[in-house]
């Protein structure tokens, strides 16, 4: 019985064995697929120059070349929380538990002269959203960017001019070398799941053989002043030094304190590539948690402790440090582990002054107690609405982080032979162990017509960072047609 | 004696005419440089790539490559420009030596990829560029094969700087024209990478170089790459350009 299984195991490990040499040796004398065979057979006449092509087609493919269409189509179900402090009862905020939005992306960058360059990138949406009151509908167009681009023949000097996104950083899940404080949030739910437009700036890039240096002069519009004038100015110089990049950067702003940073990335093998940031300022881009006054009882009963948020003008560093590289497998998968530290974020002791706020304006629901109110309305829903609106900037902003210590990774499938493509991010808050797990499965069904199934789930304590998250979870699915 | 003086003369002047017929190795990879690209310009090359699998439709997709050589190291930078099919394009990729930058349409976000990750299908920037093995690798003649009905001068290619790609090639050359025929890349440990097949030529602007060229994976049976070179042009393309910056202005 041994012997027959051991005679049967020889056989088989002899026909993988060979077929696996075959399919190495074969190749040589391979009979190709027919559709192969084709495009071999498919040649215009061996040995004849081709050296004329039509001048007038090849402009008209320059100009689609130029040209970049995407429509979307996009329907959500979203998991809101019911049970969240900072949102008691969905009384306070009315999240959207279901929506379908429609997205004409359209980027065109004619050539103006061999010199000149429009660039241009603009976005419609319209959004059709059923809140816990009712439902919402919003049609809006965003001018993304908008500028005129100069470039000298040698292609040492840049200049741009108009409206324009620039990214700075190496990193993947946080960026803070890219310093140019963007504009406010736009006020649009659809607008949560889209990039800010671009900033007005005059932006000139110069290089040579050993370095590369950019200056930008940038509009600044903050919450209290939305003049947007040009107020914020950055530069950065990098050089390459192998097998290494790096650089150095440097924001001033208006009311704010300079800030300088360094970065850089490089190969330490064909398969593991590294690359870190860090910048440190003396002025914290968080709001300091501030007690008013401690609770007390009075002859009308209990009065909870009121906490505000207001700026931090302590003068010390705040640094914030991105550390992590980037793995590819040899099927082609790469997997990109980060280590992020902020300095802004809020310590343990803060953060549980945040907690005892939130617990406190949920004493006898006193942020619904009118006894409580003061002229902007009552002062606990207030505080409430604040946190509100800080969680909101970590899910819309990058570098808006509210704990100090926090991990990302992020793994891509790579694209298969059928066209598919899975992608999964994680950032976990090391400081509360709470985490937003994301998965993307995107699959293109032509060249033309693409599908994205988007799964977000946000995981925690009922007070950690992504516990208080309004929505448990969003998943969605849209459909891209692409021209 | 007579007859051995006569015997040594006719030696000495038929041994060097004989010698001097016989290429060296070096000399036969030289030639073959000529046929897999302009070896000392900067210019554009317009290739479509046809990608086949077992039991899948094929995927044709269309880029443009933007090359810049330099001195003595071969192909040293490259952008390619992905313009076809419509979910690629706006694509592209920088590459100088193994350094390689990704570009993704509608972000600022340059994304710099490992030398290992593959973007083309089988095929490498070098493949399409015809990187000069003369500069990259030193070549021993190994011997003569017939291989794909052709004669071959049969070379084996060592790296010779940590420029090259691949740590070994396994090189066949036609004894007639001196035309690459067919090679097999290896890696460090000595897996064997990939397989090339230079299936045509064609003359651009006066001059005859590779036309179809495929790239096979040894280990799975009918899955190639193919790439059909559209047009050599020259063009005036500034080591400036070569910058990763650039990707977003192209």
């Amino acid at each position: 019985m041994l012997l027959k299984k051991l005679v049967g195991i020889f056989f088989t490990v002899i026909w993988i064995s060979s077929s696996f040499l075959l399919a190495q040796d074969s190749v040589d004398e391979m009979e190709f697929p027919t559709e192969l065979l084709e495009a071999l057979k498919d040649s215009s006449t061996n040995g004849s120059d081709s050296s004329n092509d039509s001048e007038a087609s090849k402009s008209f493919e320059s100009l689609w070349e130029r040209i970049e269409l995407a429509t979307d189509l996009q329907g959500a179900l979203n998991s809101v929380r019911k049970d969240t402090p900072l949102n008691p009862n969905n009384a306070l905020i009315s999240y959207g538990h279901s929506s379908i939005k429609a997205r004409i992306d359209l980027i065109l960058n004619p050539k103006l002269t061999g010199q000149l360059t429009l660039r241009t990138r603009s976005i419609i949406t319209y959004a059709h959203e059923w809140l816990s009151t009712g439902a919402n509908e919003s049609f809006d167009r965003y001018f993304m960017e908008g500028y005129l681009q100069w470039i000298n023949n040698g292609r040492t000097i840049v200049l741009d001019a108009g409206k324009q996104k620039l990214d700075w950083g190496v990193s993947s899940g946080w960026t803070p070398v890219n310093l140019l404080i963007p504009l406010p949030q736009v006020n649009n739910r659809y607008n949560e799941d889209l990039e800010n437009e671009g900033l007005g700036m005059i932006h000139m890039e110069y290089s040579n053989t050993v370095f590369t240096l950019n200056g930008v002069i940038a509009q600044l519009k903050t919450a209290e002043d939305d003049s947007g004038n040009l107020r914020q100015g950055a530069f950065k110089w990098a050089a390459k030094v192998d097998p290494f990049e790096m650089g150095w950067v440097h924001h001033e702003a208006k009311s704010t304190a300079p800030v300088n940073g360094i970065y850089f990335s490089g190969l330490l093998t064909d398969l593991l590539e590294v690359h870190g940031e860090w910048t440190r300022t003396t002025d914290r881009n968080r709001k300091m948690i501030t007690k008013v006054f401690d609770g007390y009882t009075d002859g009308s009963g209990y009065i909870p402790t009121y906490y505000t948020l207001e700026d931090d003008d302590r003068d010390k560093n705040f640094d914030k440090v991105v550390i992590g590289g980037k793995y590819t497998f040899s099927n082609d998968s790469s997997l990109t582990l980060e280590y992020y530290y902020t300095g802004h974020g809020y310590s343990e002791s803060e953060w549980d002054e945040i907690k005892n706020g939130i617990k406190e304006a949920n004493t006898s629901d006193a942020w619904k107690n009118d006894n409580f109110n003061a002229s902007e309305g009552n002062r606990y829903s207030g505080y409430l609405y604040s946190i509100n609106e800080l969680l909101r900037d970590t899910r819309n902003k990058k570098n808006y982080d509210l704990r100090k210590n926090y991990l990302f990774a992020h793994f891509y499938s790579s694209e298969s032979d059928d066209l598919w493509e899975w992608t999964y991010v994680l950032k976990l808050n090391l400081d509360d162990s709470s985490q937003t797990h994301s998965s993307i499965l995107n699959k293109s069904w032509s060249d033309h017509l693409n599908t994205e199934l988007t799964a977000i789930f946000y995981c925690g304590a009922k007070h950690s960072e992504y516990g208080l998250s309004p929505y448990q979870n969003i998943v969605s699915l849209s459909a891209k047609l692409l021209f | 004696m007579r007859n051995f003086k006569i015997l040594a003369l006719l030696l000495l002047f038929i041994a060097p005419s004989i010698l001097g017929a016989m290429p060296t190795a070096k000399k036969i990879v030289e030639k073959a440089d000529l046929y897999r690209g302009l070896q000392q310009d900067t210019y554009i090359i317009k290739v479509t790539s046809i990608r086949i699998r077992p039991k899948k439709k094929a995927k044709k997709g269309t880029v443009e490559v933007l090359l810049r050589k330099e001195n003595a190291s071969g192909v040293d930078k490259a952008i390619v420009k992905f313009l076809a099919p419509a979910r690629e394009k706006g694509r592209a990729i920088l590459e100088i030596d193994k350094n390689s930058w990704f570009h993704i349409p509608k972000t600022k976000k340059l994304i710099r990829i490992t030398p290992s990750q593959k973007v083309l299908g089988e095929a490498s920037t070098g493949d399409i560029a015809g990187t000069k093995y003369k500069e990259n690798y030193s070549a021993d003649l190994l011997g003569e094969e017939r291989v794909e009905k052709k004669d071959c001068y049969y070379l084996k290619l060592s790296a010779n700087n940590s420029k090259a790609t691949y740590d070994k090639i396994e090189y066949w050359v036609e004894k007639k024209t001196f035309k690459p025929v067919k090679a097999k890349y290896f890696t460090i440990s000595g897996k064997l990478m990939k397989m090339a097949y230079w299936k045509s030529f064609k003359t651009y602007r006066g001059r005859e170089m590779v036309e179809k060229l495929l790239i096979a994976d040894p280990l799975i049976k009918g899955k190639y790459t193919l790439l059909i070179n559209d047009d050599y042009q020259k063009a005036t393309l500034p080591a400036s350009l070569f910058r990763k910056e650039n990707l977003n202005r192209l």
